[in-house]
């Protein structure tokens, strides 16, 4: 079973046009002034989570209660809290906190979510009832409620905040991974895959998940803002990450006790924080019109 | 009211003089024909991203009163932009479309406004699409749809376009009409639906329909019976059709002339009887004999046209069939034969015009 | 749900043996329906098929010949009846056992663009079953396959959205052949392609049953290409076989009003032809095979029966599937169908 059967081998020709759409989707994020503009503050967000230690010009916890609240300066650009503590380095700080806690959460929550959105879609019934509506009696209850209740059972830590900040986002990404996968499933590859032998976990992995990361990517860099604010949002309310270790958000909860006297504590964490969320919805709208095909014009 | 108008005598005459002499040779040659649309050199190319494709290059045809002709070829072949684009129904941004002339029923359509040529579409010219559930609005009721049209092109009143609309859905073969007209598109089958997108074309009595692969959506059965009702209506309603299609099969029992096109040219126009049993284009030969035929024990392997059809991307500097030709020569691959005349009304664009029968 | 199989295999089985199966689909009723309704796609349908035949089943859509290709292939568990594979049936196989057997049968899909990961580079896909199945040498096998199909074997680094239709659907075939299989389910291979590019998929198929020694259940509602290729041919309607026999009976003595009809149908390009044939145009349309039809299932629309003045039996008695090993048909006037 080896000689050809055919007359003459075809040639490639129409290869080098299509080829060309490959990259398409980095030239549209590209184009869009919005998206672009998002990409380059999440860039900046994580360069400056990275490279923290680089970039503060002093010790974050460093305290010096002869240089109490001081405004602004060229030594202290951010001026000082009332500690003493460089503000522009605990921000700095503060990204790296703000943003591992943000990016890892979304890690666990992308994860479960879609183990379990593709269980459910996948199988369909008996599983896909039991999975979807777990999903929603999580989404019964209000995110933050139950971060608090969970924040105060599992006591305080980074990897706490993580883990229960994950645990916050899985339904949203269940329901994603469901649906795209209720599509994948009804593509003739799947059924293809299954006439070959290949197992139900053999097709999850290599022809389910593939194709639905389109929206799913979507979704995670939609995520992050949320995940940056419900963090700030817990750490606001003494659940979250504990001092001294800085993060944007219990930079702007210690910030408030001074609003009135020295309201600059608050106001520059708070821009910053709002930047990055900012830039990161940017970066998700811009991918969702890339990569969905029904939000396009 | 074009609804009242009697069709014209001189088209009946026509066709049953065409019809005495067709056995042998066809009516007429060349230009006196009485035509409704006549494009000449209609080119049409796309922009895509910095790069042209070539849709359709120098086309000229003509299609007299009440005629039925066949465009034939394949997804790509730029049989259906050739129609939209007489029409001017291309979105502007990404085609270029340009024409010598574009003469129908006595307008220049190349200089048309918009608003004159809206008044045209629908009303002297229609179309029925290959999907007629994709055409009709879904939250509308047939009735509402047909008499839309019947208001909107005839000034029709309520009760008067109620009156046509029940007469239409006669006309086209749908029974029970005060239940049909309250029924919406998804409550139809294809085949039904194919038929309400065929009486809202011809509601008013255009003197053109175009008809772009109006069954390659329905099953066999419902094919023959579409085709059919299409070439009834022409008879009744003496006008003319351009049938837009990839299968050359439902050609034979229907057209009076075919047209050929090939990779965005016209490579073959005659009579349909000519152009199917002995056609002078190898596309169109190779074509016909790769065909598995119904009528004839014919089997193991077909005779197959090599390769497949060009980019549209590429330049091909001779005829766009020569690297799939058998009968090709040095000369096919470096310049690109223009129509010629192989018999009355009847031309190939080929440098060799094989000349073989199916 | 299955019926068990107790037998043996025998010792001449045909290749593949199909007996009785039944497809339904649930259909959803509203909340204050009472019951759940289902729609029976296929009713009872029994043939056979034997090693180095090709046998195509033809229907319009609606007939529940795609809905019986998937029972066939087991990707979706019949109602009822049984699909014994070399004498084996599926059925009462565990999940590995019925992996393994995938071996000996494997599908060829309409469409080539979706029945293709757009994900996976075309070598990927060709072992994607060499894989599963362990076998050794992917590469040089994969290599072998494109060679095979009259592809070039540096597609394999290629993904599908640069090929047309007919090189994807070359793959699709090099996928089904990959391990070597004894029959290959083709379904609709060549309808979603250019009409230029048909005949070289044909013939690819041809040659391949013949070299090979491959067995083909071809579905398909092209008329012309189950005239050409096919050894036997089962028309089918609304989910049962109507009319079943070697190609010779079933186009040249067609038995049954829906085959004559089906096959006066068939545009032919000619017009001395077409105009010289006698055309039968059917009425109406398939009905939904949510419809309970009583007696024959053709008769709603068989153009015999108003010939014949109506007769009582057409709605009142199903007529069975009889006849001659060679040719069986399911009508009761199947005398004046030949006339």
């Amino acid at each position: 079973m080896s000689q050809s059967v055919i007359d003459e081998p075809i040639s490639v020709s129409r290869a080098q046009v299509r080829s060309q759409r490959h990259n398409a989707w980095f030239e549209l994020i590209l184009r869009s002034p919005a998206s672009m503009a998002g990409l380059l503050i999440a860039i900046a967000a994580i360069g400056i989570g990275l490279f923290a230690n680089i970039l503060a010009p002093h010790d974050y916890a460093a305290v010096d209660v002869t240089q109490r609240f001081l405004p602004p300066s060229l030594g202290h650009p951010f001026g000082t809290d009332e500690f003493g503590r460089d503000l522009l380095s605990r921000v700095i700080f503060g990204a790296r906190t703000s943003l591992i806690v943000a990016l890892s959460s979304t890690l666990v929550g992308a994860t479960l979510g879609v183990v379990l959105g593709v269980t459910a879609g996948y199988f369909g019934r008996a599983s896909d009832e039991a999975i979807m509506r777990l999903m929603d009696i999580m989404l019964a209850f209000p995110s933050i409620v139950l971060g608090i209740a969970l924040a105060t059972v599992l006591g305080p830590s980074i990897s706490n905040l993580a883990l229960i900040i994950g645990f916050i986002q899985i339904p949203a990404f269940a329901r994603v991974a469901r649906s795209s996968t209720l599509v994948v499933k009804a593509q003739e590859y799947v059924v293809a895959a299954r006439t070959l032998g290949q197992s139900n976990a053999g097709i999850m992995i290599r022809h389910v998940v593939p194709n639905i990361l389109g929206p799913l990517v979507v979704l995670a860099s939609l995520t992050v803002p949320g995940a940056i604010v419900t963090e700030a949002a817990l750490s606001f309310l003494g659940l979250g990450v504990q001092p001294p270790t800085p993060s944007w958000g219990n930079l702007v909860f210690d910030g408030t006790r001074f609003i009135y006297s020295y309201p600059l504590l608050v106001a520059l964490p708070g821009i910053v924080l709002s930047i990055a969320v900012l830039g990161f919805n940017l970066l998700g709208d811009g991918l969702r019109d890339v990569l969905d095909p029904r939000s396009r014009r | 009211m074009c609804w009242t108008l009697e069709v014209g005598g001189d088209y009946r005459h026509s066709q049953a003089s065409r019809r005495m002499l067709s056995g042998v040779t066809p009516a007429y040659q060349g230009t006196p024909r009485h035509s409704v649309l006549r494009v000449e050199n209609l080119s049409v190319d796309f922009i895509r991203g910095g790069l042209g494709l070539h849709a359709v290059r120098q086309l000229s045809y003509e299609i007299g009163v009440g005629e039925a002709v066949a465009l034939v070829g394949e997804s790509g072949s730029g049989k259906t932009v050739s129609a939209l684009a007489v029409l001017r129904l291309l979105p502007s941004r990404t085609a270029r479309v340009s024409a010598t002339s574009i003469d129908f029923d006595g307008n220049d359509l190349t200089r048309l406004a918009d608003s004159e040529l809206r008044k045209l579409r629908g009303y002297r010219v229609s179309m029925v699409f290959q999907d007629p559930l994709s055409s009709l609005n879904p939250l509308m009721t047939i009735g509402q749809q047909i008499s839309e049209v019947l208001t909107t092109h005839l000034g029709l009143s309520d009760s008067q376009a109620a009156v046509r609309t029940q007469q239409l859905l006669d006309m086209v073969g749908i029974a029970g009409h005060s239940r049909r007209m309250r029924s919406y598109p998804h409550e139809f089958s294809g085949g039904m639906r194919q038929r309400v997108m065929i009486a809202m074309a011809l509601a008013c009595r255009p003197a053109l329909l175009i008809a772009d692969e109006p069954t390659t959506a329905l099953d066999v059965t419902v094919q023959a019976q579409i085709m059919e009702l299409l070439a009834n209506l022409r008879k009744e309603f003496g006008m003319a059709v351009l049938l837009i299609t990839h299968d050359i099969g439902i050609v034979a029992g229907f057209a009076d002339r075919t047209l050929v096109m090939y990779s965005g040219r016209l490579v073959e126009s005659g009579p349909t009887e000519n152009v199917l049993a002995h056609p002078r284009h190898p596309y169109t030969l190779g074509l016909l004999r790769s065909i598995p035929r119904v009528d004839r024990n014919r089997r193991g392997e077909l005779p197959s046209i090599r390769g497949m059809p060009p980019n549209p991307y590429d330049a091909i500097p001779g005829c766009a069939f020569a690297p799939r030709c058998a009968w090709a020569i040095p000369q096919c691959h470096v310049s690109s034969p223009a129509l010629e005349a192989v018999g009355t009304d009847w031309a190939a664009a080929c440098w060799v015009k094989p000349n073989e029968a199916v | 749900m299955l019926p068990v199989s107790e037998e043996k295999a025998p010792v001449r089985a045909p290749l593949l043996e199909v007996r009785n199966l039944t497809v339904r689909f649930p259909l959803r009723a509203p909340v204050f329906a009472r019951g759940r309704h289902q729609i029976t796609a296929v009713d009872g349908v029994s043939f056979s098929i034997h090693r180095g035949e090709v046998f195509a089943l033809v229907g319009e859509s609606g007939s529940g010949k795609t809905s019986l290709a998937r029972a066939i292939v087991w990707v979706r568990r019949p109602d009822g009846g049984s699909v014994l594979f070399n004498g084996v049936d599926l059925a009462t196989l565990n999940g590995k056992q019925l992996r393994m057997s995938r071996r000996g049968f494997q599908m060829v899909f309409q469409d080539p663009y979706s029945s293709l990961d757009p994900h996976q580079t075309i070598g990927r896909i060709l072992s994607e079953p060499l894989r599963v199945h362990r076998v050794s040498n992917v590469r040089s096998r994969v290599y072998e396959l494109l060679t095979l199909v009259g592809l070039e074997p540096a597609f394999a680094a290629r993904f599908p959205h640069e090929f047309s239709g007919g090189q994807l659907q070359r793959v699709g075939i090099a996928r089904a052949l990959a391990l070597k299989p004894a029959l290959l389910v083709c379904d609709e291979p060549v309808s979603a392609l250019d009409v230029s590019i048909r005949a070289q998929v044909i013939n690819l198929l041809i040659r391949l049953q013949r070299e090979l020694g491959l067995s083909y259940l071809l579905i398909a509602h092209d008329l012309g290409i189950v005239r050409q290729i096919a050894d036997v041919t089962a028309v089918m309607y609304l989910g049962k076989i109507v009319e079943i026999g070697t190609n010779d009976n079933v186009f040249n003595h067609s038995g049954h009003p829906y085959t004559v009809a089906l096959m006066s149908a068939v545009p032919v390009p000619n017009v001395t032809v077409e105009r010289n044939r006698k055309r039968i145009i059917l009425v109406g349309e398939i009905p939904s095979p949510g419809v309970t039809i009583t007696g024959c299932r053709f008769h709603t629309r068989c153009w015999l029966r108003t010939r014949l003045g109506d007769p009582e039996i057409c709605t009142s008695v199903e007529p069975p599937l009889e006849g001659r090993v060679d040719h069986s048909i399911a009508c009761h006037f199947t005398g004046e169908v030949m006339r």
